[in-house]
């Protein structure tokens, strides 16, 4: 027993310490100042947290919006830099997709792989990474994601950079506009704009 | 953060699992015994299971958020009153629950260092955001499926396509979002981190289920175990200041940054020194570590219990008439039989009550403790692939146990606590078949094939001096992981060294039992969970290394922590009165 009680004193330390800290920096503070004044969690930057606010405010409750990767392929990316993952959390119900879903919702493992099929097999990022045969390959699945993208009601896109760090600066929104009679386009918006209210629904 | 929907949805999961104990009452003819704190604890436990149970079932049928918010008022004020009236009757029925021995200086100031620790819990539940990524991501989201869409919408099948949806781990179960779900029903609205506190609830029913065993074997028992499992440092954190345990120890009782003032930065990041971390509150936070913890050990512990039970499977034979012939026809008693005759029939009566009381007793813990060990599948899939464990365990113990209990009644309750089981986790299980598997599939990578492989196979595991990748066999390395994990003082004390001793020094109980007891089961259960563990981590897709620095396995084997505790206060001679 004495041996279990010496053992206890780490644990009543943390415990002391987790409630001066807390007293000092959350207490009184509503539950989203608590998340800004926690460090280390990429989903609680305060950038992050106002853009999807405003997103939230713009986009209805049964919008859709595809989330793809921009920039330069990052062969090992850190588990921080999945926005598309914490947006897809952070805006529901609005319905967040992705291409390659099965690989955005496996582990760390799949990570890199995600980033390789858009990156690469589908050029998300416009580059020419993946070369003629990836255009070939973005050829034959055009009219799949066409479907796919009309079945769910697709209407909005966004683009960010593989980066831990989240600039709403360095992200872009399009809007997928059907001309009449021909195929469908993503025509980029002004993000800000958008956010802001002054651009149309 | 505390809100009203938190201390309603708290009380009806006690409110519930009071009438859940009601009706098993009436099922198995036996109430739960034992200490006040004990049937509460188990009372809290049963309500989150049924809870859980029904509105993943209900999941099934429609998304959540159609519930009205005045029908969860209406049947949390139904809840309360309802399993107030049956807390209260159990008080004044059943007999005042006496334990051996009186707890001296040392027990009571223990169970004061215990009381805070349980306080602290509760605040820290309490006063944290839902923040790590699991809770988050893992099993959060699962919550905010099941209130939009309900189980299986879209969001929870739609990721094969040219696009599709995102959701970790499909294939987890939804059973912490159903309880995030519960707190939303009364407000109307989704806030995980007003369900976070409720967390704190599966801390105290542990601590007071065990506070309520052991004190049948005495304070000390009783006082060690409550201060093992609620000082235990997992609950709180996993994550040091600091790599170097004695410099994150001293983070951890002086604080991060007096611990950088005094030693320096932290360990280089990016080519620059890194700061000092907070330690995270990996099992409060809303994983499913801490409820299957619970709910495993809890239910295995009484099923184990109740098999234990050496009742005969003919309890009416106690009742042999007190004047039989040669032949064992019976004479009739009558005003005029012997008085001898007539108090040894008193006697065979007496016997018989109490038999058939014991197995009344043990038809209760099987039922009640296969509903649990059904809640613990439907908090973590580690839930259900510890069920097997569970009665191969007890397969084991039935074996090895020299007065084995009969074979039929222990066969009939072990199929009564597995069917209860079965039934509680039902709902996931009949949706599990139509989720996607994604990546891991640990089922199908444990073949004798995937085995052999990961047998033979090297993995990196750093670099070494000369900036060379340094590679070892995988068995080497799970086998590091593990002592890593048992012997990691600052997350677990001397838990599992502790445990570990108490099945040397009681191998006899473990080997061969001169009597049939819950410990040698629970032992062969801790046994079998690491064994599984570490197989599991033999055909993992993830570089083991990686996955060490988020806590596992002891994130694995935290699933028998309380079992541990168990074993270790179960493993000192009774007290005697």
């Amino acid at each position: 027993m004495v041996v279990a009680l010496l053992f206890s004193i780490p644990p009543a330390g943390f415990a002391v310490q987790y409630v001066r800290t807390y007293a000092a920096e959350r207490a009184g503070r509503s539950i989203e100042g608590q998340m800004h004044a926690m460090r280390g969690v990429p989903w609680f930057k305060p950038e992050y947290r106002g853009f999807v606010r405003r997103l939230s405010q713009r986009l209805p409750e049964d919008a859709a919006l595809l989330v793809e990767p921009s920039g330069q392929p990052d062969p090992n990316p850190g588990g921080r830099t999945r926005w598309f993952l914490y947006l897809s959390n952070d805006l529901f119900p609005r319905r967040v997709f992705v291409h390659d879903a099965k690989h955005a919702s496996g582990t760390l493992v799949d990570y890199p792989e995600w980033i390789r099929t858009n990156l690469i097999e589908l050029d998300t990022a416009g580059t020419g990474a993946g070369g003629f045969a990836a255009d070939i390959l973005r050829e034959e699945r055009a009219p799949a994601l066409e479907a796919a993208l009309d079945a769910r009601g697709v209407r909005w896109k966004l683009t960010y950079p593989i980066s831990t760090r989240f600039r709403v600066s360095e992200l872009a929104l399009y809007e997928r506009v059907r001309v009449e009679g021909g195929p469908a386009e993503w025509v980029e918006r002004d993000l800000e704009a958008f956010l802001a209210g002054e651009a149309d629904l | 953060m505390i809100t009203t929907a938190t201390l309603l949805a708290a009380l009806m999961c006690w409110g519930l699992g009071w009438i859940g104990l009601g009706l098993l009452a009436r099922v198995s003819g036996a109430g739960p015994g034992g200490p006040r704190v004990e049937q509460h604890a188990l009372a809290v436990l049963l309500g989150i299971t049924l809870w859980v149970f029904a509105l993943t079932a209900l999941g099934h049928v429609t998304a959540l958020a159609v519930l009205p918010v005045w029908l969860a008022w209406g049947l949390g004020a139904v809840c309360v009153a309802v399993g107030a009236r049956g807390a209260l009757r159990a008080r004044r029925v059943q007999p005042v629950f006496t334990a051996p021995g009186r707890c001296g200086l040392l027990e009571r100031g223990a169970v004061g260092v215990a009381l805070a620790f349980l306080g602290f819990a509760v605040v820290y539940a309490a006063t944290m955001p839902v923040h790590i990524f699991d809770p988050v991501f893992h099993f959060a989201f699962k919550g905010k499926l099941l209130w939009h869409e309900g189980l299986l919408g879209p969001g929870w099948t739609d990721v094969e396509g040219p696009i599709g949806r995102v959701i970790t781990h499909p294939d987890y179960p939804p059973g912490v979002g159903a309880l995030e779900c519960l707190v939303a029903w009364p407000s109307g609205g989704l806030a995980i981190h007003a369900a976070r506190p409720l967390f704190a609830l599966f801390v105290l029913a542990t601590g007071g289920f065990l506070w309520g065993r052991l004190r049948r074997r005495g304070p000390g028992p009783a006082a060690l175990g409550l201060l093992l499992w609620s000082s235990l440092p997992f609950l709180f954190y996993s994550r040091l200041p600091h790599p170097d345990w004695l410099k994150g120890t001293y983070g951890l009782l002086f604080g991060t940054e007096a611990g950088q003032a005094r030693f320096g930065s932290g360990p280089m990041e990016d080519g620059a020194p890194g700061r000092w971390t907070q330690a995270d509150g990996w099992t409060l936070d809303g994983a499913g570590d801490l409820p299957l913890a619970a709910l495993f050990s809890v239910g295995a512990w009484l099923v184990f219990a109740a098999l234990a039970v050496r009742a005969r499977a003919d309890a009416g034979a106690a009742l042999v008439p007190a004047e039989a012939d040669d032949s064992g026809r019976a004479e009739p008693l009558t005003a005029h039989s012997s008085p001898s005759a007539i108090s040894a029939a008193h006697g065979s009566l007496a016997d018989a009550e109490l038999e058939f009381e014991r197995q009344r007793a043990a038809r209760h813990d099987a039922l009640l403790g296969g509903l649990l060990l059904g809640g613990g599948a439907l908090m973590k899939n580690e839930g259900l692939a510890l069920l097997p464990v569970a009665l191969v365990a007890a397969a084991l113990a039935w074996l090895v146990t020299r007065g084995r209990p009969p074979l039929v009644p222990t066969l009939r309750r072990a199929g009564l606590a597995l069917g209860a089981a079965l039934v509680v986790a039902s709902p996931w299980l009949v949706a599990r078949s139509a989720v996607p598997t994604i990546g891991e599939d640990y089922p199908s990578r444990l073949s004798p094939a995937g085995l052999a492989a990961a047998w033979s196979t090297e993995q990196e595991t750093g670099f070494g001096p000369d900036g060379r990748p340094e590679r070892a066999p995988i068995p080497a390395i799970v086998a590091g992981g593990f002592t890593d994990a048992v012997t990691h003082i600052p997350r677990f004390g001397l838990l599992w060294l502790a445990a570990f001793a108490a099945l040397l020094v009681r191998a006899r109980r473990l080997i061969r039992p001169r009597a049939p007891t819950p410990w040698t089961a629970a032992a062969w259960t801790l046994l079998g969970a690491f064994a599984l563990y570490a197989l599991v981590l033999f055909v993992t897709p993830w570089n083991l290394t990686a996955l060490f620095r988020t806590a596992i396995p002891d994130r694995l084997i935290f699933h028998v922590a309380p079992l541990a505790i168990l074993l270790i206060a179960e493993s000192f001679p009774p007290t005697e009165d």
